[in-house]
């Protein structure tokens, strides 16, 4: 962006301000540590304006000239209020103090939070890493991801399983952002843990609807992940033993108010306890992860702060140094906020990603092999918010993709490398958040998105009146130079129109209505039930189409007792368009030419979801119930290119009931105890018709995809957490539990094979974390 | 990428347990399965059955099936139902080059399935190389590989991509034939080369096994389709139950109602250039 840009947007803004209007604006920060607060509420109680700051802290106010009375205030925190007297312009930076554990809230009604009626944003959910690590966990390793689960309209396909469904969207529909870089593989171990470790986290947000027209490229949610700043005012650290993994972050300043720093690392152990195993195979093994997380912010002026954030993450599995198996994100992100006049806010945002994983064996065995794979990102993002009156907040902006995908190389004995694929994604973007009277707000947003697919690379050109694309409708080859384009997705298809509407009824009760368009060009290719490591993204080309998803959300919003109490009710309809599927029995591993695998399909998903949840007090917790379904439909032209006959059938992840509670009780000074509950209608899988046979090989016959389902799930978690000394030099506790407490044998899949003695075809329950599993952490913080 | 699997199966099965359960099935009309081969070695044959009940553990052969071979589309031979139910023998041996299709007629009187008229899609006897020696030899422990006595064989693969085989291996004059013994690959890593010659290693065939156990190898050419349908089956039958194993899918052959590829049918019909070889492992 150059400056004559930024200075005609400027001087376009300031225009439109109307000349006895002023504005009051500044940054929001926790007092104790620097830490700006994100989604606070600032309210002018002697005029119209409300704001709430944005993802760095920042708010603006506009007010008429006089005294102003402007509360701010923010959940777990003392709130506060100011009183200015404004002739001009004003620039108010507020540090809050976060409640003590000891202190009872202090209960000012006015201040009470009600943004969640007041906003236009719905089908959002945030959880602050408080309340993460409240939530008893799975060997006591506080997992977001693992507590995103336990939201309504979250589901996985099981235990164990990579990534998350949102609203009947596929694992690759979610945008995961860690500081504005996306992260293509969220989890470490398979999928038994997720890559963020929430003691380096600060706040997550997920969208699960409604969608802000700033993100783009995935369909179904984005899950917007911040980590902390550091602490500027003080060196401080925590961290944590556990059974799986032990934890530690630093934070502090370097420059006192201006600049700080904060690292955090993490690395599992069980790869320690492996070789006790009797079996001489599992005792040979390594297994563990590590990530760190680090991050620099450097306050230039009043204006101007600067970022550098970074993510390094990786799993390793080895089999007795003869054997590697790893796969990593590497993430970094530099990123520049100004304060451009008391209405402008901008940050630009660039971003490197990486996504690698390598198999190999070493390099002095005879027949040595390595095969690496990788997806790179180079991310350019420039975001405004201009806070034109109390009535209207305008966000516009543009993001900007190049990514280089190396679907594998082999070296080694032989050596075979897949074609990169080049692909370059755009988005623009502008809304309006218009507060047309008291009650009734809009947010109309657009987005124009596209993608171009560009070489070199050498194309395959098949008989388009075949139907069907195989080897044997194979016409010709093409080859695009380099820059040349082989597919442009900049289409008239690209608009993505985004649409919110608030009606408050009173200060209690609001109606919300949303419509969103969102469009994904890039493509994760798996056709297992969990996606796995080795699973390579492919962007939308010549022969996979952009993927499209409309959304319409209605929802309720009441809050009781004083805003502690608050319900939602959210029904939503939901259709895809060019969803990748799998033909039956299709090879995805080093394939070039993976269209001859894929089939495009659509999909439907609608549901029902309710929730009440407390979030102060010495109770909080929430109870959750969705009702929703999920489906798919490919209806090519030849059984080849059907699923099911081409009729609708239940996605793997299809769970019609979900109900969730979860609860955190505060007992007296010392102790903290949580429980959870989960039930869910068992997953979709499916069963044979019949038995045939292939010289000798007994095998199932299939026809109708996910047509039966395993045994319904649920389970219960509980945990207890003992402060042992809560001297803010030195406070540390003891976290002990119990994940699945009665020991239910819930099952991952039911699946059919021959025996392996005797041939006779059988079917097998699978089960993971069968047991009561015992944990206990210790935590500290200085 | 199979060790991957073994791997991913090795870390999931430190959690998991797994049983044997009962289950309810609805059963559903007998489908024809229809599994033969024509050869350049041993004269055609074809085994008629009928899909059974999943949980019946076997599928009941089906007699009065009339089958005719035919050799580029002319009809060549018509197979007679020996003793055994479903097992139908002709005396046609086919030739390197030639194409091979089956027309299966069920007539209205059959006891077991529907009366119709079935058909093969084509298949071609491909060319396949000699096996050059076939032998045992003694290992040490590596990734996945006990130490001990393995077999294996080398041949030259010829020049020229698409090239398709299958290994079946006779171990103490039994048939190898659980769905993991399944042996197939095709020549996108090995065209050209040989087996056993770096930088190709030798096809191991089985192991570890006792000093004295017997072996007989065959090696046969395979189509590009009968590749797919093999990769299919043992797809379906071998990478279940973990978390990161594919959707259950119908495994597809090239059996079809006459006039009607849609309308399809259980099982295979190949053609094949077979290759022979026999061992014993010796210290």
């Amino acid at each position: 962006m150059n400056r004559l840009t930024v200075l005609s947007i400027a001087l376009l803004t300031s225009a439109f301000s109307l000349a006895q209007e002023f504005s009051v604006s500044g940054t929001i920060t926790d007092k104790n540590t620097g830490e700006s607060l994100i989604g606070a509420s600032v309210r002018d109680l002697d005029g119209s304006g409300a704001s709430v700051t944005n993802p760095y802290g920042f708010y603006s106010l506009s007010v008429s000239s006089g005294s102003h009375r402007i509360v701010i205030s923010y959940l777990g925190y003392q709130a506060d209020t100011i009183t200015v007297n404004v002739t001009q312009n004003l620039t108010y930076n507020v540090g809050l103090f976060p409640n003590s554990q000891q202190i009872d809230e202090v209960t000012v009604s006015t201040t009470r939070e009600n943004e969640n009626i007041r906003s236009t944003q719905m089908s959002v959910t945030s959880l602050s890493t408080r309340e993460i690590q409240r939530i008893p966990q799975l060997l006591g390793e506080t997992d977001v991801i693992r507590s995103l689960t336990l939201l309504p309209g979250v589901t996985t396909v099981g235990e164990g399983a990579s990534g998350f469904n949102v609203r009947g969207g596929n694992v690759d529909q979610n945008l995961i952002l860690l500081d504005e870089a996306p992260v293509f593989n969220s989890s470490h171990l398979f999928g038994f843990f997720s890559v963020f470790n929430a003691d380096a986290v600060k706040d997550v947000k997920l969208f699960k609807g409604g969608i802000p027209s700033m993100y783009g490229g995935r369909l179904s949610s984005v899950l917007d992940v911040r980590q902390k700043e550091g602490n500027t005012q003080n060196f401080a650290g925590n961290g944590g033993i556990g059974l799986l993994s032990s934890r530690l972050t630093l934070e502090g300043p370097i420059i006192k108010d201006d600049m700080s720093f904060m690292v955090a690392g993490r690395r599992s152990y069980l790869d320690i306890f492996l070789p006790l195993a009797d079996n001489p195979d599992i005792a040979g093994t390594t297994l563990y992860f590590y990530d760190f997380n680090g991050k620099l912010n450097y306050k230039v002026s009043d204006r101007t702060r600067i970022y550098l954030s970074a993510y390094w993450g990786r799993d390793n599995l080895g089999f007795n140094d003869l054997f590697n198996f790893g796969w990593g994100n590497v993430t970094t992100t530099l990123r520049l906020n100004h304060i451009i006049n008391e209405k402008l806010f901008m940050n630009v945002t660039g971003v490197y990603s990486d996504y690698t994983y390598n198999i190999g064996t070493p390099e002095d065995q005879d027949i040595s092999f390595n095969l690496d794979s990788r997806i790179r990102n180079y991310i350019a993002n420039s975001n405004f918010t201009w806070y034109a009156s109390n009535e209207h907040k305008v966000d516009f902006g543009f993001n900007t993709t190049n990514y280089v995908f190396d679907p594998g190389e082999i070296t080694g004995f032989r050596d075979l490398t897949l074609q990169q694929e080049f692909a370059f994604e755009a988005g623009l973007y502008f809304s309006d958040e218009w507060k047309i009277t008291e009650n009734f707000t809009i947010l109309a947003g657009l987005r124009y998105s596209g993608m171009v697919n560009y070489g070199p690379r050498n194309v395959l050109e098949y008989d388009r009146s075949a139907g069907i694309l195989n080897d044997s409708t194979v016409i010709d080859t093409t080859t695009y130079g380099r820059y040349e384009t082989i597919a442009n997705h900049f289409t008239w298809d690209g608009f993505e129109p985004r649409i919110a509407i608030n009606y408050t009824l009173n200060e209690a009760q609001s109606i919300k209505l949303s419509y969103n368009r969102t469009r994904q060009y890039i493509h994760l290719i798996s056709n297992t039930t969990s996606p796995t490591p080795v699973d390579v993204w492919r962007p939308s080309g010549k022969y996979i189409q952009p993927a499209t998803a409309d959304q319409v959300a209605i929802g309720f919003f009441q809050n009781l007792m004083d805003n502690q109490i608050k319900i939602s009710v959210e029904a939503y309809y939901k259709t895809f368009q060019n969803l990748v599927d799998y033909k039956d029995g299709a090879d995805l591993i080093f394939q070039d030419n993976l269209e001859k695998e894929l089939l495009s399909g659509r999909g439907r998903a609608y549901g029902l979801e309710f929730m009440v949840e407390k979030k102060t007090g010495w109770l909080t917790g929430w109870f959750s119930y969705t009702l929703a379904r999920t489906e798919r439909q490919v209806e090519g032209e030849y059984r080849a290119t059907r699923i099911n006959g081409g009729d609708w059938y239940p996605a793997n992840f299809d769970k019609p009931h979900d109900l969730t509670l979860v609860l955190n009780a505060q007992l007296g000074t010392r102790w903290d105890v949580g429980l959870n509950f989960a039930y869910q209608t068992g997953r979709p899988v499916t069963y044979p018709d019949a038995l045939s046979e292939y010289q000798g090989i007994f095998y199932p016959v299939y026809s109708n995809r996910n047509g039966a389902r395993i045994p319904d799930y649920h389970r219960l978690d509980i945990s207890a957490t003992y402060i042992l000394g809560a001297d803010p030099k030195w406070e540390h506790s003891l976290t002990f539990g119990v994940y699945n407490v009665y020991g239910r044998n819930n099952p991952y899949s039911i699946f059919f094979r021959q025996d392996f003695d005797t041939g006779t075809p059988q079917a097998v329950q699978l089960s993971i974390f069968a047991a009561p599993i015992p944990f206990v952490t210790y935590n500290f913080k200085f | 990428m199979k060790r991957i699997l073994f791997l991913s199966i090795l870390a999931f099965g430190l959690i998991s347990c797994e049983e044997v359960i009962e289950l309810d099935i609805p059963n559903t009309d007998p489908q024809i399965i229809v599994n033969g081969r024509v050869s350049d070695t041993i004269p055609v044959e074809v085994q008629i059955f009928a899909s059974a009940p999943y949980f019946a553990g076997d599928v009941p052969g089906v007699s009065d099936v009339q089958i005719k071979l035919l050799e580029n589309g002319i009809v060549v031979d018509s197979l007679i139902e020996a003793d055994s139910a479903g097992f139908y023998y002709g005396t046609f041996v086919g030739t390197l080059g030639n194409s091979y299709t089956l027309d299966i007629v069920v007539d209205e009187n059959n006891v077991i399935l529907e009366p119709g008229n079935w058909v093969s899609e084509r298949e071609v006897i491909k060319r396949c190389p000699p096996i050059d020696s076939f032998y045992s030899e003694y290992r040490e422990r590596a990734p996945f590989q006990p130490e001990g006595y393995y077999v294996a064989a080398h041949f030259s693969e010829p020049a020229g991509l698409g090239d398709f085989y299958r290994i079946r291996a006779w171990r103490n004059d039994s048939l190898q034939n659980q769905p993991f013994d399944l042996q197939f690959f095709e020549d996108e890593f090995s065209d050209g080369l040989s087996f056993g010659t770096p930088p190709v290693p030798a096809l191991t065939v089985d192991g570890p096994r006792p000093v004295g156990t017997t072996y007989k190898l065959e090696l046969s050419s395979i189509t590009a389709s009968h590749f797919d349908y093999l990769a299919i089956l043992q797809q379906q039958t071998v990478q279940v139950g973990s978390t990161f194993d594919p959707p259950p899918a119908a495994i597809v052959g090239n059996i079809h109602r006459k006039g009607d590829p849609e309308d399809y049918g259980l099982g295979y019909f190949n053609a094949s250039t077979l290759r022979y070889a026999e061992t014993v492992i010796v210290e």
